[in-house]
């Protein structure tokens, strides 16, 4: 593996909950103990169930949450505890684009404007007229035509709208976007365009995505490698082929086998993998694996202590300690 | 979808911004127009108004005192004890009662929007120090304030009077602005300005107070006839504008006094006051109406 762009070494993000004064202060563990390294024009997808930690890791990577421990290496400098100032010069090189296309958008502000903001920060010294003509150009990049500077985002549709945050997140060139929910918003056919969109921009301007999605079908067709999350651990992290045909951790057995098939001839089989259960308080974590609550393979000894990813291939790791009795035992849906 | 496509897509005619929307839906509010003409009228005659009477406002006529409106005589709206015209004395009046008005809102929005919009972007400890400092103000009986303020200067300075006035009145708007902000900075456009690396000022100037503005207009223009009573109150007791200087609210106090025997001495500016408090309170609904963002 090439130097990585981005490398995460055991990153935690810790949201205190109660006030400490009346009530004990607990941890909500969004994020606990992610290990990443990311390569430069890689697409990564990180898929999980709702509450799992994707958002909370998309923004602790951009600095929009503040992390609990770990680190954050950008380019092989480890930037955790930068202040603001410091960071800013980087912001340039690691945009986001967010689930709700139209809240993501200032409703004072023209289209224009939206896109033009990453250029007042980090190319202040762009004119008037260079400046309106890099939001043009991006504009027509994503598909917009010249004359939307002008309108507002609630004169948009959905789409529309997350066309514009891809401009605006594109405007300056990154070498990372990171993408937060960004078609689940969207119609079934317009997600299918923002994921051509996004497949092409990063064909052309080889840049590296972090795709955060709970649609395992969208994540398959343009990730490149998948790391699964469940309540803020790693779980399984393998290339898309690997993870998609082979999956070893009965979470993401459970996951695949959740995905809806148009054929109802092949649909009973396949539920038999289904997941059960709720998903425990991120409060108070299951000891151990977290996963053991709701895992059919659970033994006594998976309440003892937490499973590490562990390789299973190259390119394939699993955090799961009896991966090779579930797969002997032909569980895979 | 090809370009032309996408384009077609767009929505048509001419764009309309957000301002152009809550114009138009203004507009269709019969009573908020009618209102503010009503306004600009009586602003436009108590400012060109008293240059057609032949009287000045603390000119003394010797041979009309209290006499009623419609008298043989050039005083329209009749005189009070000291032979002063009542129509030159009300429009002074509504003069000084806007100006106050207008001013001691301006001077609450400057304070109560900066303090309360970096109170609630801040947040945390800061927010907290900044809200108590707020609520402490919120427990002093602010009359008590106004006096002492009206005390420590010259009696009457009316430009005191403004001064106290709106930092008596911005409490209320930075609670207001505070509580729009806190919900304001969890949406994903401030998010995404943060990432694109946009600093605090910046975000506070750029994207929150902008968002803020359609309920600070409306508390604002409700806030205008509470400052005009506010005013009419203090000058009631005798703390506001002096002799000869009249405002709306001296004016009815000297009325009140003749109540019995010349009662249009009391009706000619509280007739005044009431039409400008009525005009700013449906004016303030529309406008409310009109910019209110659940409304779309």
């Amino acid at each position: 593996m090439t130097d990585p762009l981005l490398e995460l070494r055991d990153l935690r993000v810790w949201f205190p909950i109660g006030d400490g004064l009346f009530r004990a202060k607990r941890n909500l563990r969004a994020v606990d103990g992610i290990d990443l390294r990311v390569a430069p024009g890689e697409a990564l997808g990180i898929v999980g169930e709702s509450g799992c930690g994707k958002s909370t890791l998309a923004r602790a990577i951009l600095r929009l949450v503040r992390t609990s421990g770990g680190q954050v290496v950008w380019l092989g400098k480890p930037i955790e505890g930068w202040s603001t100032s410091r960071v800013r010069p980087l912001r340039r090189d690691m945009q986001i684009v967010f689930q709700d296309p139209l809240a993501s958008l200032d409703p004072r502000m023209t289209v224009g404007e939206i896109v033009a903001e990453p250029l007042r920060v980090h190319a202040r010294d762009l004119s008037r007229a260079e400046r309106r003509e890099r939001v043009i150009d991006i504009l027509a990049r994503v598909g917009l035509p010249a004359d939307v500077v002008n309108r507002y985002p609630h004169e948009f549709s959905g789409g529309q709208c997350q066309r514009i945050g891809i401009a605006r997140a594109m405007v300056l060139r990154p070498k990372l976007l990171v993408c937060d929910e960004p078609v689940s918003a969207l119609d079934v056919s317009i997600q299918a365009q923002i994921v051509n969109l996004l497949q092409d921009l990063k064909r052309d301007f080889g840049m590296t995505i972090l795709f955060v999605s709970h649609n395992l079908a969208v994540v398959r067709r343009l990730c490149d490698r998948v790391l699964v999350l469940y309540l803020g651990k790693p779980m399984e992290l393998a290339s898309t082929d690997l993870l998609y045909s082979q999956p070893r951790h009965p979470y993401t057995q459970g996951l695949l086998a959740a995905v809806p098939v148009p054929d109802p001839d092949l649909q009973p089989q396949r539920l038999g993998g289904a997941l059960g259960g709720e998903l425990p308080s991120p409060m108070a974590p299951p000891s151990g694996c977290v996963f053991r609550t709701r895992c059919a393979h659970a033994v006594a000894a998976c309440a003892a202590a937490a499973p590490r990813l562990q390789s299973v291939e190259t390119g394939h790791e699993v955090a799961c300690d009896r991966w090779r009795e579930i797969s002997a035992s032909g569980a895979v849906a | 979808m090809t370009d032309q496509a996408m384009a077609a897509a767009l929505p048509q005619g001419a764009a309309r911004g957000f301002w152009a929307d809550a114009w138009r839906r203004l507009r269709r509010n019969k009573a908020a127009m009618v209102a503010a003409s009503l306004i600009l009228l009586i602003a436009l005659l108590a400012f060109i108004g008293p240059s057609f009477s032949p009287h000045s406002f603390d000119a003394i006529d010797w041979d009309n005192m209290a006499v009623p409106p419609g008298g043989p005589n050039d005083h329209w709206l009749g005189t009070d004890r000291l032979g002063r015209d009542l129509f030159v004395r009300t429009l002074a009046g509504v003069q000084i009662s806007l100006q106050i008005g207008l001013l001691a809102t301006l001077v609450s929005l400057c304070i109560g929007v900066a303090f309360g919009a970096t109170a609630g972007y801040l947040g945390g400890k800061i927010d907290n120090i900044m809200m108590r400092f707020v609520d402490i103000l919120y427990s002093l009986p602010y009359i008590f304030i106004v006096i002492i303020l009206s005390t420590l200067f010259e009696r009457g300075n009316i430009y005191v009077l403004f001064l106290a006035i709106g930092a008596v009145g911005w409490l209320t708007m930075a609670r207001i602005v505070r509580g729009q902000t806190l919900s304001l900075k969890r949406k994903e456009f401030i998010e995404a300005a943060l990432a694109s690396g946009v600093g605090t000022p910046g975000i506070l100037a750029r994207h929150i107070v902008p968002n803020v503005v359609g309920p600070v207009i409306i508390y604002a223009t409700l806030t205008i006839p509470q400052m005009i009573l506010f005013e009419s109150f203090l000058s009631f007791l005798g703390l506001g504008v002096q002799e000869p200087q009249a405002s709306l609210g001296s004016l009815i106090n000297e009325g009140a006094q003749e109540m019995e025997s010349a009662v249009w001495m009391l009706l000619v500016p509280a007739g005044f006051l009431v039409t400008l408090l009525t005009c700013f309170n449906f004016l303030g609904d529309g406008l409310r109406d009109a910019l209110d963002p659940r409304d779309r």
